[in-house]
């Protein structure tokens, strides 16, 4: 496998030599590329070598060399439902959609009702723009792209099916540098929703815009708010605010608070780039491609620093689920 | 995969897991959501613990490698 950056002439080379591959890079990198094996998402952060943004490259997570078999599907909101069910007896799938679309909710919200979800490892992220952009133009520089049409998209979703021999199993497995304050109020939400409003806190009636606002900010120091997170039996999992409005009382976030979860506020990690560095190297099996998040590439200051394993940065990271503020690798296991 | 096993479904510790009877935390990311999911559904009646109980020995087939740490930890042997 080799997960790094290329020119977009050598990624054209790639193609047409029959490389299977997922790319990532700005819409302008990715516009143009042939058909062939491999599906795409937008965004210019990466790790090679070290942090770098990057619109000019594109960036390949290249498995070629332990794929058997491969094919590209492109999915709509009214299919998307299926992505699981396309997968190979084994393999894994790799994905993304772009941030804030149709899909992109209707994904998040559902996935791990989909049918065969569990079936492959499911890993992706969701592809995006230049944070400078988000929020303004951004959406116009928001791709997937599918090798199969050799075209980009808005507003689907690109999964890249791989098949592997007999001897090699795909597992996805994530990371969170952050991990639960217990001394934080437990809030649980009635409905999963990435728009919250109503919620219980300490098992009494509340609001979530009013406890962001009234208890999240001041522990900020006012400045913002931080993530909630909760413990799927072990595995934590965050979600992100993104937009408190106290006069509506209600706040979305990055990616779906789910019904009945118990969420907290994290405690967060003191050094992003010495615990990832760590975490990688605990592991002991082979990763072939990690997806992270831009707010440790933000917040650990990741540019012009190391990490020990090349991957994308982007506004989520997809393992069976949405989800935010997380480190996602894909692992292979050899018998 | 060749030459790893895991412990019989038969075995008692399989619905404990889910039950939770047996309170072990498994480290792949997977068997955590999975196991969390499934007792979310027990509990709304969506999932009987045998279907449940199968879903999880599958799901451990699959990884048969990767939770032997795991499999020694809670069946000791077999």
């Amino acid at each position: 496998m080799s997960n790094k950056i290329y020119s977009k002439k050598e990624v054209i080379n790639l193609i047409n030599a029959g490389h299977i591959m997922l790319l990532s890079g700005s819409d302008k990198a990715l516009s143009g590329l042939p058909k062939g094996k491999w599906v795409a998402g937008t965004t210019p952060y990466f790790m090679d070598g070290v942090g770098k943004v990057d619109e000019e490259n594109i960036f390949v997570d290249d498995f070629t060399d332990i794929a058997k078999n491969a094919k590209v599907e492109v999915f709509d909101t009214t299919n998307v439902h299926e992505i699981a069910k396309h997968g190979y007896d084994n393999g894994f799938i790799v994905m993304s959609l772009p941030i804030d679309t149709e899909i992109y909710f209707e994904f998040s919200n559902k996935s791990l009702e989909y049918e065969g979800i569990y079936n492959n490892p499911l890993v992706g992220f969701v592809a995006c723009c230049n944070f400078n952009d988000y929020g303004n133009f951004g959406q116009l520089k928001t791709f997937v792209g599918a090798g199969n049409y050799g075209q980009l998209f808005h507003n689907k979703a690109v999964a890249l099916y791989v098949e592997l021999p007999e001897n090699i199993t795909a597992r996805a497995e994530i990371i969170n540098l952050d991990t639960i304050d217990y001394s934080t109020p437990k809030v649980v939400f009635p409905k999963t929703s990435f728009f919250q409003s109503d919620c219980t806190i300490d098992g009494k009636p509340g609001n979530i815009a009013e406890y962001m606002e009234n208890y999240v900010k001041p522990r900020m120091g006012g400045k913002g708010y931080t993530q909630m997170i909760t413990s799927q039996n072990g595995a934590l999992i965050n979600r992100d605010p993104k937009v408190v409005d106290l006069a509506k009382g209600t706040t979305s976030f990055f990616s779906p608070a789910y019904a009945g979860d118990e969420y907290y506020l994290v405690k967060p990690g003191n050094d992003y780039l010495a615990m990832f560095n760590d975490a990688l190297k605990a592991k002991k099996s082979e990763i072939v491609a990690c997806f992270s998040c831009i707010s440790y590439f933000f917040g650990g200051s990741f540019e012009g620093k190391s990490i020990i394993k090349n991957g994308c940065y982007a506004f989520g990271e997809i393992a069976y689920q949405l989800l935010n503020k997380t480190i996602v690798t894909l692992e292979i296991d050899r018998a | 995969m060749a030459n790893v096993t895991i412990p019989p479904k038969s075995r008692a510790e399989w619905s404990k897991l889910i039950s939770g009877e047996i309170d072990h935390k498994f480290k792949n990311y997977v068997l955590q959501i999975r196991i969390y999911q499934m007792r979310k559904d027990i509990s709304m009646g969506r999932l009987t613990l045998d279907a449940a109980t199968t879903q999880l020995y599958e799901l451990c087939c699959k990884y048969s490698l990767a939770v032997q740490a795991d499999c020694k930890d809670i069946f000791k042997t077999w």
